[in-house]
């Protein structure tokens, strides 16, 4: 009986050890969980807004993602690009005719990268007084130096405010809440922008785009900080709540890397192949050329 | 029995006494209304999924049970068509409750049955305590685990194409499990009269015959309720399934497959979901699922167990 048994055992092992060889071709797909700016953006720019296939593993934050590709050799993942470590970026192709393009500061602010995004901040009806200076400051030349510095991409150099003169007098407080990708550089803007503005302060919170949106709707902040563009639906909120609508500022750029392990033979991918893994449609790595 | 010492009580105050007494019963009542109204929290929440039209122009009750247009059940409740069918969770959910419990159970059971019965006095002054040490491991440490090493490990001995599936997350879960399994089997055991067993020895049946066929039957309504807390534990954990899972919404039922869970959805969603929308009423109207699942899951059980322990003292 026992000898029986790990006679099985043994056959079980040998047949799991063997590796097939249409597991070795299988693309794993990794992606962030659908509540991120991260997701939203990658379906609408990437996907065109068809549905992720259903095996798409989603991941709590980009630094789990990255993490699971570092360790699986036939995976590929999306995330921002301050995050790629250990992974191999893959230089994105608008189509198959165009060169590949190195997710970089330069081909991001330059527009030549083709999956970047803007990073958000929303007021109820335009801002006035020191949220206004502060909206102006934050995307002006001072402000995205400060963004570069930090490592997000500031805006380019047309889109940019210009100076934003003196403060408003009297003392103010202004509230930012909203994406956790945005929580760090907003801490930044808000210790500089203090240091040479000394009755204003300026405090952040984060939560998320959905909680910062969430937040400015039912009037529990000046200035919501969002990852993602804002939804129609929450627009209409904000209308019928405040009688006044929702004004957008883009604030800094980020861009979304593609990465592969490190062992992969794959070194750049088109935006159609790109959507064709994440749709479900190309499964295996030899549909994308490689071995 | 001697009666209490009269002088011993009449020192004490009357009054201190029914302090005391309104104190432990409000406790009571404490615990039992704070369940209620959690349930009524995530009730209200959920209701408008029922009622309210606004939520019915994306979905209702019925679309998240049939088949979609289209055919087949997707989880795609961000998407210009949302799409929010159960069944993919409801698969993952149970698969993955399954592969936790096939592990755990004969494990937690087994190693009950060791230290009530086999292991020497001194062993088990050690075993029990560090098994229930491990029940005090922070579930996200277990998940995090599970996460960067064993589906590695699991990936490199079995070259399964997914490292994160059921497999992976269930042996995680079974290790949040099983120290709650193993601890109330364990008292079960324990509990037996002696007189079971020296009875069992003195008619000649040998120390393992005694401890499977008499100290085990005897025991079974306790070690029954720890397989019903255990099977309770490992539906609702969240932070090992959502780090462990992979998160895909697939119909598999493979379990070398990625799934998601109800519990792992409520998680990963509910922090970014527009207050009051459609997509908010399902995720509460899930957590309100899970309540009632656990709930009749713990019915079922207790009602199993008195019906034994009628018997058995029959």
């Amino acid at each position: 009986m026992m000898k029986r048994l790990a006679m099985l055992l043994v056959a079980a092992a040998a047949a799991g050890c063997g590796e097939s060889e249409a597991n070795r071709d299988t693309i794993v797909a990794y992606g962030r969980e659908n509540n991120s700016g991260t997701y939203a953006y990658f379906k609408e720019h990437v996907l065109a807004n068809e549905d992720f296939a259903a095996d798409v593993q989603t991941l709590p934050g980009t630094a789990a993602v990255i993490n699971a590709v570092s360790k699986d050799k036939r995976s590929m993942g999306y995330g921002g690009i301050g995050y790629v470590k250990g992974v191999r970026a893959l230089k994105v192709k608008k189509d198959a005719a165009t060169p590949g393009v190195e997710p970089s500061l330069d081909n991001v602010v330059n527009g030549s990268y083709p999956i970047s995004r803007y990073l958000y901040f929303y007021t109820v009806g335009q801002p006035e007084g020191a949220t206004k200076h502060f909206i102006t400051w934050v995307s002006g030349a001072v402000g995205q130096k400060v963004c570069g510095d930090v490592g997000y991409y500031p805006l380019p150099e047309k889109q940019r405010a210009g100076d934003a003169g003196a403060a408003p007098a009297g003392k103010a407080t202004i509230t930012i809440k909203g994406s956790d990708t945005m929580v760090i550089l907003g801490q930044r803007w808000a210790e500089h922008y203090m240091r040479s503005n000394h009755d204003i302060t300026v405090q952040i919170t984060g939560g998320g785009s959905g909680t910062g949106i969430a937040a400015l709707i039912n009037g529990a902040t000046n200035i919501c900080q969002a990852s993602r563009p804002m939804k129609p639906k929450e627009k209409e909120q904000v209308k019928e709540k405040h009688g006044k609508e929702a004004v957008e500022f883009a604030v800094a750029m980020d861009g979304l890397a593609v990465f592969v392990h490190e062992s992969s033979a794959l070194h750049e991918v088109t935006l159609e192949q790109l959507k064709g893994v994440y749709t479900g449609k190309v499964k295996s790595w030899s549909a994308l050329g490689k071995p | 029995m001697a009666s209490p010492d009269p002088l011993l009580l009449a020192g004490r105050p009357r009054r201190a006494e029914a302090l005391i007494e309104l104190f432990v019963r409000s406790s009571g009542f404490i615990v039992i209304a704070s369940v209620v109204l959690i349930f009524f929290f995530v009730g209200k929440e959920a209701v408008p999924l029922l009622t309210s039209a606004e939520v019915h122009e994306e979905v209702t009750v019925w679309r998240m049970i049939a088949p979609q247009k289209g055919g087949g059940y997707s989880w795609q409740p961000v998407s210009n068509v949302p799409k929010y069918s159960l069944l993919p969770l409801l698969i993952g959910t149970l698969k993955v409750t399954l592969v936790a419990l096939l592990i755990s159970l004969p494990i937690a059971v087994g190693a009950a049955i060791f230290t009530s019965e086999f292991a020497p006095q001194g062993a088990r002054e050690v075993i029990k305590p560090a098994v229930e040490l491990l029940a005090g491991i922070p579930s996200v440490v277990i998940g995090f685990f599970a996460l960067m090493v064993l589906a590695s490990w699991l990936q490199d001995a079995f070259g399964v194409p997914i490292r994160l599936n059921a497999v992976t997350a269930g042996i995680g879960l079974a290790l949040a499990v099983i120290p709650i399994v193993y601890t109330v089997s364990e008292d079960a055991l324990s509990a037996v009269p002696q007189a079971f067993r020296d009875g069992s020895m003195a008619l000649g049946a040998n120390r393992w015959q005694t401890a499977w066929r008499v100290v085990l039957p005897a025991a079974t309504p306790g070690v029954f309720a720890a397989c019903v807390l255990g099977a309770g534990r490992a539906i609702g954990e969240t932070m090992i399934v959502l780090m462990a899972s992979g998160n895909a919404a697939t119909m598999s039922l493979d379990p070398t497959r990625s799934f998601r869970s109800f519990s792992a959805t409520i998680a990963a969603e509910l922090g970014e979901v527009v207050h009051g929308d459609a997509h908010y009423r399902v995720l509460f109207f899930i957590g309100a699922a899970l309540f009632v699942i656990t709930f009749f899951l713990n019915l079922a059980g207790h009602a199993y167990v008195s019906r034994l322990k009628r018997k058995l003292r029959g």
